[in-house]
């Protein structure tokens, strides 16, 4: 490590080369705080050249890295690596060019995904790939995880949403994949280096499609007397033929939070709350509404109510945006999935996830994107209470289990990360692993780029559902 | 998030730290809105990496000299408190913090030298007057002297106003809708006396009797926010005696007056029951004077006629995160005939005033008082308005090279109608 | 094997593995009339045609990669869905295999995407023979590679594609095609730029070479008269209205309408390129269509392959070869070449199946 670390050292001056304890320290957690560990250094390169010139040296001596934008990955996508440095990527925060003609906007991997909606609004642009901590989160890290956010089902998620990508290999290299258009010539490159994980190098800059801001929303509010009455109501709606921009569910627990959060004005005495967006041509819209008001009223809904401005629009999104980390005001601690169903299953899945939590003492807020039939289970927990930890873990691990049992995933949108590696085995056969695992070795041999992560192995720690993994007990990783 | 902070470590006045550090969730929301992120972009310089470096340090696992540029670097504007969804009052773990840790500082004989300067100046508009005065003639060198007084001098106004005597008591106009008694601050009092002197006349006007009390003191909140507790009780305790309890409200104009004061639970939470009591019932009553105004019903000046004026709006931190204040200022600004109120970039981010933080930490507090100024002066105003003295002297200070300068004003001062 | 030709039509999976382990070189035919290269097995999938699952509430179908499109896409009409990504170049025997192989959206994508977008799972088999399964059949899922999205215009060269999962949509209540004529192409591709930027949400946006602008509205009945008067407004002209939709759509993007004597090209490309393009392929380029909102250039043209490719390599552009009397495939730049070598030998390591980028450059 030392020759490794005195190279790095030339590259960087003191005050972008992180290796003391003060330094490292807060970089040991990402969103997933039950892990944690330590890196050997932490770089804060300004260009592409020295990201470039750090891969090449993590390359020649076999130096595991991981690249960091604002460490919001509820997966632990972006914990660090045992013996490995973190490639902070903050301070390439530019959005490079701005073509409203082409709709396209050319970014660095830092910048905030928030940032460039906010950046292209003079041009009636913006960016739709909106997860939940948008505000925060950066563009490397959406392009890595393929993040998702609530309006998916009509406008797909990140990669739908990436035109071109220059990216620097783990060697060191650098390609160019895909272009300035929607369409491609040859395999969709892109596609596949969109969601690898960060295993694939290190996006140094990306070509982001942009769409109009639609002329018009509609957004609704429509509260249950049960979650399972909300989610009957997900499948009136999709019944009717109308595609509405999102369809949400939150329950009691998390309306509860959210509220105490934003006052975001849901009806609080509801025990589940849908809300749906419309959007599109003002026509268009105003028409489909009719007809969505029409499925609406089949359902049983107790109340309903329809945002009457952008400004009550905006809070609404608001606190369904804030639902996770308000949560935090409910309970000590938390664990959130991220499991897919298929959507007619919806209703017995959440029958199934509070039994579940009934059967483990637990209590499960539940908020989700009811369009894609995306759960968030958010498993509450008490870490100071000794078992807690290893209960809640145990209980996600049923969930995720029940969640392929239906015929879903184990991941919709926040990918697999150190967390559900281990699930892997349990969604793809040996074969399919090998098959990945062989294309990752084409394109980093050494298995630097963000080893640890998604495919199961035995080189890093991953989440483990009964009692400590053998690398917690070794010392090697700990949880906080 | 989970912690292993042993439950003896603690004085009573410092156990207040686990809840904010057990509500964080380490989301990261904080991050954006953070002055030091936003600027230098690591970790360590996020709230949520403080709390992190915080827990750790009362864990045992870092020794608190080894994070102390980090502690020190937070300008305390609570911009991360507005945007928590999880609820962490990030202030009521920095200020106990920086107490905490201050009795096992070592600090350079210049840094006490600057602290002490500080403390001993500022509250005091005597001296205060007197070390404006010493400090002009150190201007012209400035740069020259050690960076901890460089900035000081730098900053240091070049001409300060004429004094203003506040009588004790000024009895409403018309029919008598309330009482308060007015804190006048001790920079403010020094720095620009036409602020309370507005203060009293919109008060009196709207039917509010006013008390001056002659022996008030500064309010402590400078010490307080830089881990002076000791010497922020003794201010605060001053004024427990100083002001009349027979009153509505304690009104101030000053945000960072304001927030402090409204703090005070939490300063004598390790203190004992009468002090308790009596900081809680001082606290209570604290009220800024656009929350104030606002809710006993604000009447407008009456103006002959109505110039339209576009006013941009510039959220002091201690103001809107501290006291979470943002609606009324602007609901009694728009009250106005002709007023239009406009919103900069970034409302959120702070101006690196934040109490004494410009004359501490001149190069960070220097980035973000140009942001802050190009960001007001892009919404193309006429006059810019805020509910603090210290954003005032911040943003006056980065506007001194424009070409047209923008006048700056305290919200009471257009509620005044003067202007 | 020698050449003598042969179709193979495995009807089962081990079968169709067994064939890829056994042959130097596989390659799948939708139909025996397209060149083939010599010591080749060849391969038809017309044995897999079933839907494996199709629930319509789920918005996903899943089938076997030599379904027939148009027999996919009835009965996805049954159920009142449809492909958002408008399957270009369709005939009786195009395959969903085919389709994916190629990737080929339509004028339609312009609304939501192209097949890309709406290719949720896959299964093929690899160079060796195994069997692989990715993606999944829900509509959202970020598990594992997305090898659904690589496998869309890889022509095969990575794999046998076998079974995929598509999301769909509910089928729009109703459709209006709308033709806008301008004086010149310039004044036809200015209009075109605008209405991208516009919050119009337009099913379809076509220009043509001579300056129309071919508009395709999709959505409730109730709302599409309104709305056409409303790009009236913008546009500042009125519209000529088309009674009959489909073969208008058809006829100049079906692949044979074309003569095989040229050569039919997509070139993917931004809306403002547009204009070069059309300048600079315009002399050996009869017929020209950009589509897809104008990412998408089709061009037919009679020039030698070379000199296309260099044209197109001074237009940093590339361009796949949709047909047209020659073996290769892409022509024109090849940015993702060094990329897509090291995907190939991880899942074609013997080069089995065709090569997309030639080893050295073309003699023809």
């Amino acid at each position: 490590m030392t020759p490794f670390l005195e190279k790095l050292r030339q590259l960087y001056p003191s005050d972008r080369l992180y290796e003391d304890e003060a330094r490292l320290t807060p970089y040991v957690s990402d969103g997933l705080t039950v892990f944690r560990q330590k890196p050997v250094a932490v770089v804060m390169p300004l260009d592409s050249d020295e990201i470039v010139a750090t891969l090449k040296l993590c390359h020649e001596f076999s130096v595991p890295f991981v690249a960091r934008g604002s460490g919001t990955s509820l997966s632990g996508g972006s914990l660090p690596i045992d013996e490995g440095i973190v490639i902070s990527l903050n301070r390439l925060n530019q959005i490079l060019s701005i073509d409203p003609d082409n709709r396209t906007a050319r970014v660095q991997p830092g910048v905030i995904n928030a940032h460039v909606s906010s950046a292209v609004v003079q041009h009636g642009l913006y960016f739709a790939p909106d997860p939940s901590s948008q505000s925060v989160c950066t563009i490397g890290g959406n392009l890595a995880f393929n993040s998702g956010g609530a309006h998916c089902l009509k406008y797909g998620m990140t990669s739908n949403h990436v035109l071109g990508l220059k990216v620097a290999l783990p060697d060191g290299e650098i390609v160019h994949l895909g272009n300035d258009s929607l369409e491609n010539v040859g395999p969709d490159c892109v596609g596949l280096f969109v969601g690898s994980e960060g295993l694939f190098g290190i996006a140094l800059e990306i070509q982001l499609r942009l769409l109009p801001i639609p002329e018009s929303f509609r957004t609704i509010l429509a509260s249950y007397e049960s979650l399972e009455a909300a989610g009957e109501a997900v499948g009136t709606v999709v019944a009717s033929g109308i595609l509405p921009g999102a369809m949400e569910i939150m329950d009691k627990l998390a309306i509860e939070a959210a509220e105490a959060a934003v006052n975001a004005g849901y009806p609080r005495n509801a025990e589940a709350l849908l809300i749906i967006e419309l959007d599109g041509e003002a026509a268009a819209v105003e028409a489909e509404f009719t007809a969505l008001s029409t499925a609406i009223e089949q359902t049983q809904a107790k109340e309903i109510r329809i945002a009457q401005d952008n400004e009550e629009r905006l809070l609404i999104w608001k606190g369904r945006k804030s639902a996770f980390s308000a949560v935090g005001r409910l309970s000590p601690d938390y664990l959130v999935q991220d499991g897919v169903v298929p959507r007619s299953k919806l209703g017995e899945a959440l029958k199934e996830i509070s039994r579940l939590g009934s059967e483990a003492n637990l209590h499960v807020a539940n908020v989700f994107h009811a369009g894609d039939g995306n759960l968030h289970p958010l498993i509450l927990f008490d870490g100071k209470e000794s078992g807690a930890l290893e209960r809640a873990e145990n209980l996600a691990g049923k969930i995720l289990r029940l969640c392929l049992k239906l015929g879903g995933s184990i991941t919709g949108e926040h990918g697999v990360g150190v967390e559900k590696k281990s699930f892997m085995p349990e969604m793809f056969s040996e074969n399919d692993l090998e098959a990945f695992k062989r294309i990752r070795q084409a394109i980093d041999p050494r298995e630097i780029s963000n080893r640890g992560k998604m495919l199961p192995g035995n080189e890093a720690p991953a989440l483990s559902h009964s009692g400590p993994h053998p690398l917690e007990q070794a010392g090697l990783i700990s949880r906080m | 998030m989970l912690h292993k902070i042993p439950d003896t470590a603690l004085a009573p006045e410092y156990a207040g730290m686990i809840k904010p550090i057990e509500a964080c969730v380490h989301c990261g929301f904080c991050l954006p809105t953070c002055p030091t992120y936003s600027t230098m972009g690591d970790e360590m310089n996020s709230p949520r990496g403080r709390i992190f470096l915080i827990k750790e340090t009362l864990e045992g696992r870092i020794n608190s000299s080894d994070i102390e540029p980090f502690i020190d670097n937070c300008l305390g504007c609570l911009a991360c408190v507005t945007s928590c969804p999880s609820g962490v009052e990030y202030g009521e773990l920095i200020t106990p913090y920086r107490d905490w840790a201050e009795s096992k500082r070592k600090r350079s004989t210049t840094e006490k030298l600057q602290r002490f300067a500080l403390l001993k100046t500022i509250p005091y508009p005597a001296r205060f007057r007197a070390a404006s005065r010493i400090a002009r003639i150190f201007k012209p060198i400035a740069r020259y002297l050690p960076k901890e007084f460089g900035a000081m001098m730098e900053l240091a106004p070049t001409e300060l106003p004429p004094k203003i005597d506040f009588k004790g008591h000024y009895p409403a106009l018309g029919q008598q809708r309330g009482r308060v008694a007015l804190l006048i601050g001790c920079a403010q009092q020094t720095l620009a006396p036409r602020i309370n002197a507005a203060a009293i006349r919109v008060l009196t006007r709207n039917g509010i009797e006013v008390v001056v009390p002659k022996s008030q003191g500064c309010c402590g909140s400078l010490a307080m926010h830089i881990g002076e507790s000791q010497e922020a009780r003794q201010a605060a305790r001053k004024n427990f005696d100083a002001f009349p309890t027979d009153i509505d409200a304690v009104i101030t104009t000053a945000a960072g007056c304001g927030s402090g004061m409204k703090e005070y639970t939490h300063l004598f939470s390790g203190q004992d029951e009468d002090q308790r009591t009596q900081a809680n019932a001082f606290s209570s009553k604290v009220m800024d004077i656009c929350e104030y105004l606002d809710n006993v019903g604000f009447i407008p000046p009456k103006k002959n006629e109505s110039t339209a004026i576009k006013v941009a709006y510039h959220d002091a931190c201690h103001l809107a995160h501290a006291q979470k204040i943002r609606s009324a200022p602007r609901k009694l600004l728009t009250s106005i005939p002709g007023i239009e109120v406009l919103e900069p970039d970034e409302w959120e981010i702070c101006c690196g005033s934040a109490g004494s933080y410009n004359i501490e930490h001149p190069d960070t507090a220097k980035i973000l008082g140009q942001r802050k100024v190009s960001n007001l002066y892009a919404t193309g105003a006429d006059l810019i308005a805020t509910g603090n003295i210290g954003c005032l002297a911040q943003i006056e200070f980065h506007s001194k090279d424009k070409k047209a300068p923008i006048p700056l004003v305290h919200t009471i001062e257009l509620l005044d109608g003067e202007i | 094997m020698g050449n003598d030709f042969k179709l193979h039509v495995p009807d089962t999976i081990s079968v169709l593995k067994s064939l890829v382990r056994d042959s130097p070189s596989v390659s799948i035919k939708a139909r025996d009339d397209s060149p083939s290269p010599p010591n080749t097995t060849a391969i038809t999938l017309a044995a897999f045609q079933k839907i494996v699952e199709y629930q319509p509430e789920e918005y996903t179908i899943t089938v076997e990669a030599g379904a027939k499109v148009s027999d996919v896409i009835s009965i996805l009409a049954e159920q009142g869905q449809y492909f958002p990504f408008d399957p270009l170049f369709i005939d009786k025997d195009s395959t969903i295999g085919g389709i994916i192989a190629n990737g080929y959206s339509g004028p339609g994508a312009n609304r939501y995407g192209i097949l890309r977008d709406f290719i949720i799972g896959l299964s093929f088999i690899d160079g060796q023979g195994n069997h692989i399964k990715t993606g999944g059949k829900v509509v959202k899922n970020a598990a594992g590679f997305d090898i659904p999205k690589l496998m869309v215009g890889s022509r095969g060269s990575l794999g046998i594609i076998t079974e995929s999962t598509f999301k769909v949509f509910p089928l729009p209540q109703a459709y209006k095609t709308i033709l806008f004529r301008f004086d010149s192409f310039e004044k036809g591709h200015t209009a075109l730029l605008a209405l991208g930027r516009s919050q119009f949400t337009l099913d379809a946006l076509d220009l043509d070479s001579k300056g129309t602008l071919i508009i395709r509205l999709s959505g409730q009945a109730a709302s599409i008269d309104t709305r056409i008067q409303a790009l009236e407004t913008m546009l500042g002209s009125t519209h000529d209205p088309l009674s009959r939709d489909k073969p208008f759509w058809q006829v100049p993007l079906n692949l044979q309408s074309y003569p095989k004597t040229g050569l039919l090209l997509k070139i993917p490309n931004s809306p403002t390129a547009i204009a070069e393009i059309d300048a600079k392929l315009a002399p050996n380029c009869p017929h020209r269509r950009y589509s897809i909102g104008g990412f998408v250039s089709w061009i037919y043209s009679e020039s030698e392959v070379n000199d296309l490719s260099q044209s197109l390599k001074e237009l940093d552009l590339s361009a796949q070869i949709a047909s047209g009397d020659t073996l290769e495939q892409v022509i024109g730049t090849d940015h993702p070449k060094a990329f897509y070598n090291r995907i190939k030998q991880a899942l074609d390591p013997q080069q089995k199946f065709i090569a997309l980028y030639p080893k050295t450059p073309s003699s023809t």
